[in-house]
């Protein structure tokens, strides 16, 4: 092994494959900032689903509310649960992450937001209905 | 630029005589009218691409030539023009107390120990106006002191201890024929009645500011005893709409000072309120703090200082605009600056600089209204113009033959007033363009007003008139060096290797796809990359701070594993991929890498960074983070650049004689050691201008650190921390400026430094790459 090792060294081989490497890394460069491009631009042409679930978290009293919400997924990252525990929701510290998502509601007269993180574990009952229409007010 | 081998090339091939003798035959043997035809197409191109190269050269020159016109009225020095002589008849009887030039320079004023304001036309000394202000019967002035020039708001100290305030303002109409017409005014805001101040004994010096509907009105008597007055305005809806009629409401509130201060010659109040100063005539000040004395509390004395040196006497203190800086002026001709500071928590008067400026004693100093400009008068009649900021003596010459009374400059700076003792008075126009601008306030360090030490700050405006402007350049050349060198650190390896890669060992195949698909990042706008490194690149980074560090160590491991284990497969697995496929075998490496290092970041954040590497870096680490920080930009602009060197270096690379390659690889060297030991020196010329025009670039780019920073200028190497760039602040700024301003002309100044940076440059490139060239041409 040490001998292969040593062979594959004094070849040259390493450096040419690293130099390789840099050529793949500048094209994955370039391909990926057009897919980055491509992804975020054609957004705008196909609307997200608008889903409908029920929402659950863990809160502070006992009793524990569940909230009916309508919207579309923008986003979704995972998060340390001391900093959900932090922010005033009683999840499981014992979790190390939770994973959340950030949703469209629209209607910001009737939800005071726009937009509004949730914790992915506590939806439940997810269906995208047929029926549903997105509409843009203009003010 | 020319590309290094491309030339060459074209030159081999025009010089080779055809592709075969007939065809050179036939050339020589055409038609004698085509030959004319063929021979006048030759002469035509010939001078098309004479006029072109020549033009490009021009153009150069005439945006080099711009510059310069722009910037060199920077460096011109002041000029002072006697315009006219006169003396005013009406007022020879009374002693002056204020002189003073409206805005326009058409009106003077002239203000009398008789408590008459006499108006005057500065042309030619003609009578305009003149208003007796009427004191209490039997008083004298004994004491008077302008809260500012600006304001206009002055107040006389009366022998019977009160105080009456008065202004004079110059009002502005046009009528209907559109010819401007300024009359002056004498109003009292305060009301036409005397304050009482000090009850009794005579005001013998009296201190006024006025700040935002505030006014404090401060007296001491012979004896030493201090009043303070402190007259707040009572404003509602409706006072700003009573024209003249009714008087406003004032609440005014008189309280004495506990502690005496005896020997006061002069009494100055702040421009923030906060102190009080007694100076005595051997020029020692006392500090006093206001606000405890204003609410009845007891006072000390803060602080004693002695302004000048033991046998020196102040000629005349001064307030700098701003109400910062006291201007101290003495009879050994020195005019010194202080102002506030802190010496281990105890407020204290600091001597920022001293102009030494005339071996005569000073009689008269005048700071400017709207800058950070006084004007000296000495006794032998030589007037200095002293810009403080820049420490700069903008003008110094004997001009008056006599030393005057007092002088008078006009808000704009530009015409100044001298009044001498058998009351002459004369008038001098002032060019002073730019007095802001000397070496040490673009390049030095410079001790601004409020600052505890001398320090590079650019901060060309603010919202208020009487702000201290810094210029210094320190700040944005070293942003723009950072960004360049963060950009360079990602780009320079990653497009030198790729370089060497595609122009030696990959399959030609391959390399025709390749190289034009790196070369289309070239193409891409910046502002796209900026827009997207801002708004995308930025919080991603601040959300995987661990991944993209990690990436740095998991990318060549992975790659140089691949390798390893590649050359233990074996070999009829092997031989189905020739030699020059590395990089596409490559590929899925990389995505793994990346993947990899992602993936496992969050994993080894919770485990060693709380979760978050992000907060850790601050609260751990103590470094500052911004979103939008020097990695952000490095890898954005980093990305800009790869194409440029790239390009340049690949084709140096490729066009390496291959009868070199061919002769060390028969006598038994790798295909690596022909590489660096063969290759690369021959190709050093075209790598070396590849990386300088790709530095060049780095500097010059605007959009993407414009977007992808958050354009603070500051002065510190941290990567996680932003900058602003030369390039970037002539973009943010030069739509704001004023046309001509100093502010427009030191954008432009910049503009020439990068202009000279990258030239300079490009140059010094082109130099070292022909050495090299000429080196390694025997080879």
């Amino acid at each position: 092994m040490k001998k292969k090792f040593l062979h594959w060294i004094e070849s040259g081989t390493p450096w040419i494959w690293a130099n390789a490497g840099a050529v793949t890394i500048c094209l994955l460069m370039v391909v990926g900032l057009l897919l980055v491009l491509t992804v975020k631009g054609m957004v705008h042409f196909w609307p997200a689903d608008v889903v409908r679930a029920d929402y659950s978290p863990p809160s502070q009293s006992s009793e524990v509310q569940s909230i009916e919400i309508i919207g579309e997924f923008v986003e979704s990252e995972r998060v340390p649960a001391s900093q959900i525990i932090f922010s005033g929701i009683p999840v499981d510290a014992s979790a190390d992450y939770y994973e959340r998502n950030l949703v469209k509601l629209g209607n910001r007269d009737l939800t005071g937001s726009d937009f509004s993180w949730v914790l992915t574990d506590f939806l439940h009952d997810l269906e995208y209905p047929q029926n549903v229409l997105v509409l843009e007010r203009m003010e | 630029m020319s590309l290094p081998k491309g030339s060459e090339i074209d030159r081999k091939e025009a010089m080779s005589p055809g592709r075969d003798g007939s065809e050179l035959a036939s050339f020589l043997s055409g038609r004698p009218y085509r030959r004319k035809l063929r021979y006048l197409y030759d002469r035509l191109a010939g001078v098309l691409i004479a006029v072109g190269g020549i033009g490009v050269v021009i153009a150069i020159l005439l945006i080099f030539v711009y510059l310069l016109y722009e910037v060199i009225p920077l460096f011109q020095s002041a000029d002072v023009q006697q315009l006219d002589e006169y003396t005013l008849v009406q007022t020879q009887s009374a002693d002056l107390l204020h002189l003073a030039v409206e805005e326009q320079s058409q009106i003077g004023m002239r203000l009398g120990d008789d408590a008459r304001a006499v108006f005057f036309s500065v042309a030619d000394g003609s009578l305009i106006d003149a208003v007796q202000i009427n004191l209490p019967a039997g008083d004298l002035i004994t004491s008077f002191a302008i809260d500012s020039e600006e304001s206009g708001l002055f107040t006389f100290g009366l022998s019977s201890g009160k105080a009456l305030i008065a202004q004079y303002d110059f009002e502005t109409t046009y009528d209907t024929s559109g010819l401007r017409k300024i009359e002056p005014i004498i109003s009292f805001p305060y009301g036409e009645e005397a304050f009482d101040l000090l009850s009794g004994s005579a005001v013998d010096q009296i201190a006024v500011n006025v700040r935002s509907d505030v006014l404090i009105l401060a007296g001491v008597d012979s004896s030493g005893n201090t009043n303070l007055l402190r007259i707040t305005q009572q404003r509602n809806l409706f006072s700003s709409f009573n024209f003249g009629g009714g008087q406003a409401d004032f609440d005014v509130e008189q309280v004495s000072i506990s502690t005496q201060i005896p020997n006061v010659d002069k009494l100055f109040i702040d421009g923030d309120q906060r102190w009080l100063y007694f100076v005595s005539a051997r020029g020692r000040l006392s500090l006093v703090e206001l606000r405890p004395a204003l609410n009845g509390e007891n006072t000390s004395v803060a602080e004693e200082i002695d302004l000048l040196e033991p046998g020196r006497s102040p000629t005349q203190i001064s307030f700098l605009l701003g109400g910062i800086s006291l201007l101290v002026a003495d009879d050994g001709g020195t005019v010194s600056q202080w102002f506030l500071g802190t010496d281990d928590g105890r407020v204290t008067l600091q001597k920022v600089r001293a102009f030494n400026s005339s071996p005569a004693p000073i009689v008269a100093v005048s700071p400017e209204q709207r800058r950070k400009n006084f004007i000296t008068v000495d006794a032998e009649g030589y007037i200095g113009i002293y810009n403080t900021t820049a420490q700069r003596r903008v003008f110094y010459e004997q001009l008056l033959d006599v030393a005057p009374r007092a002088i008078a400059i006009a808000p704009r700076g530009d015409t100044l007033l001298a009044e001498f003792a058998d009351g002459r008075i004369s008038v001098w126009d002032v060019y002073n363009e730019h007095p802001e601008v000397s070496f040490s306030a673009l390049w030095g360090k410079v001790w601004y007003e409020n600052y505890s030490e001398p320090d590079y700050i650019w901060q060309s405006s603010a919202a208020s008139n009487d702000f201290e402007p810094k210029y210094s350049l320190v700040p944005l050349a070293f942003g723009t060096l950072k960004a360049a060198f963060y950009a360079m650190l990602l780009a320079a390896p990653l497009a030198i290797c790729g370089a060497i890669f595609t122009g030696y060992f990959m399959v030609p195949v391959m390399r025709q796809q390749v190289k034009p698909l790196i070369e289309l990042m070239e193409a891409m706008p910046t502002v796209v990359l900026g827009f997207l490194a801002g708004l995308w690149l930025a919080p991603f980074i601040e959300n995987n701070l661990l991944g993209i560090f990690s990436l740095l160590f998991v990318m060549p491991l992975g790659i140089l594993l691949a390798s390893f284990l590649w050359v233990q497969l074996p070999e009829n697995i092997r031989h189905t991929v020739p030699d020059g496929w590395e990089s596409a075998l490559l590929i899925p490496v990389v995505i793994a890498a990346i993947y990899f290092a992602f993936g496992f970041s969050s994993i080894l954040e919770g485990m060693f960074f709380g979760g978050d590497m992000r907060s850790w870096v601050t609260n751990d680490l103590g470094i500052a983070y911004d979103q939008r920080n020097a990695l952000v930009v490095g890898l954005a602009m980093g990305f800009a650049v790869i194409p440029t060197i790239f390009s340049i270096a690949e084709d140096a690379i490729f066009n390496v004689p291959r009868h070199l390659s061919y002769g060390s690889l028969a006598l038994g060297a790798t295909p690596w050691q022909t590489m660096y030991r063969v290759v690369l020196p021959t190709a050093s010329p075209g790598i070396f201008s590849g990386v300088m025009i790709g530095f060049g670039r780095a500097v010059g780019e605007t959009m993407i650190v414009l977007m992808a920073t958050g354009n603070t200028p500051i002065m510190d190497m941290n990567i996680f921390e932003g900058m602003r760039t030369l390039a970037a602040n002539i973009a943010v700024e030069v739509p704001e400026s004023e046309v001509a301003s100093t502010h427009y002309r030191i954008l432009f100044l910049a503009a020439l430094a990068l202009f000279m940076f990258t030239f300079v440059f490009n140059t010094l490139a082109e130099i070292v790459r022909q050495r090299l060239r000429n080196k390694y041409s025997t080879i």
